[in-house]
């Protein structure tokens, strides 16, 4: 039997670029179950979606990143999906590479793979600043989880059915990416890295500014430490 | 310490702990968090009745010279408690905000999708 993958995108005011993505997801790759957790978007992101057949989930108010991403996997947990493949919706990720990612969990051997932009082609371009703080978290998350990892922070994730059912009950809550990666790895998981290519953000930018980012580090830093000091309950 | 203070701390703890209770009285405010001001309230009139060789006992304990600053001590180190417990309240408010929005959002998709396959 056909494994059953649900793409998850959550997308806060991305009109622009998230027709782009389904339309894409759509004709390249064989996925038809596409679910946007609409997080309180003021546009027409919601209508953009459904039109284009997108299951859409509307969060009632902003909930942040990291709610919005555990909605999904709640609703592919109630709903038995077998693997689920988080994109995001500012065209960022290449969708066509949405079955490399599988490989690692269909054959058992990963339960969590993260599509890295650093193992890529070196299409990934970002800010000195970024890279080194990309480096630094990837060196903290490689000592912790004792297993190399260089892009703790990347949005494009596929998780198997374990996997999902762990972050519907338990997902961090901003900037989720770096810390549950720790937390998947403290509880005996197995994370994988594939290489990706990046496409050219088709609108918007990264959420996280100049100034955020000063933010982002320290709360990571500090959210994954604090991570390694729990219990390891499930 | 002297008289004056002491009057005039007293009267504003009464004052407070009467606003208090008409809060909780309009339904303002929720009794058990009514209890934490009035107890400094009532804790703070204890500390402006107390004998004066006591007061002088305290402070020197404390190492603290004049005894208004045991006042200010104790009042920012209330303050600063009352203040982390608001915040721990918040974060377990804000879970269960967002885990109404999931909620609400998961629920509402079922619902649309039972009205489209039994019209």
């Amino acid at each position: 039997m056909k494994p059953r993958v649900l793409i998850i995108i959550p997308a806060y005011n991305e009109e622009e670029s998230l027709g782009a993505v389904i339309d894409r997801i759509l004709a390249e790759t064989p996925y038809r179950d596409i679910l946007v957790l609409n997080d309180g978007s003021t546009d027409s992101t919601a209508r953009v979606a459904a039109a284009r057949g997108a299951i859409v989930l509307n969060l009632p108010w902003n909930v942040g990143i990291g709610a919005a991403v555990q909605t999904g996997y709640r609703f592919a947990a109630r709903r038995g999906y077998d693997y689920t493949v988080r994109v995001d919706g500012d065209g960022q990720h290449e969708v066509s590479q949405i079955p490399d990612l599988l490989v690692p969990l269909a054959a058992g051997e990963a339960d969590l793979v993260i599509g890295s932009r650093v193992l890529g082609d070196g299409s990934f371009r970002s800010s000195l600043a970024r890279a080194a703080g990309i480096r630094i978290l990837a060196a903290i998350v490689s000592r912790l989880t004792g297993r190399t990892i260089t892009d703790p922070t990347s949005g494009f994730l596929a998780a198997n059915r374990a996997v999902a059912a762990l972050f519907a009950r338990s997902y961090p809550d901003d900037y989720p990416e770096v810390e549950s990666i720790v937390m998947l790895s403290r509880k005996g998981f197995r994370v994988r890295e594939v290489g990706v290519r990046m496409a050219v953000r088709s609108a918007g930018r990264s959420s996280i500014t100049a100034a955020a980012s000063i933010y982002y580090m320290v709360k990571v830093i500090l959210a994954i430490l604090i991570e390694m000091l729990r219990e390891g309950e499930s | 310490m002297n008289l004056r203070i002491r009057l005039i701390s007293i009267a504003i703890s009464c004052g407070i702990i009467l606003f208090v209770l008409d809060l909780v009285r309009r339904r303002k405010l929720k009794e058990r968090y009514s209890l934490l001001w009035c107890w400094m309230c009532v804790s703070f009139i204890l500390l402006a009745l107390r004998p004066v060789s006591f007061d002088g006992f305290l402070s020197r304990v404390l190492g603290v010279h004049q005894t208004p600053n045991l006042f200010f001590l104790a009042a920012v180190i209330f303050l600063i408690t009352i203040c982390i417990h608001y915040s721990v309240r918040v974060s377990a408010l804000s879970e269960q905000t967002s885990a109404l929005a999931q909620e609400l959002a998961l629920l509402t998709r079922d619902m649309e999708e039972r009205k489209k396959t039994t019209p």
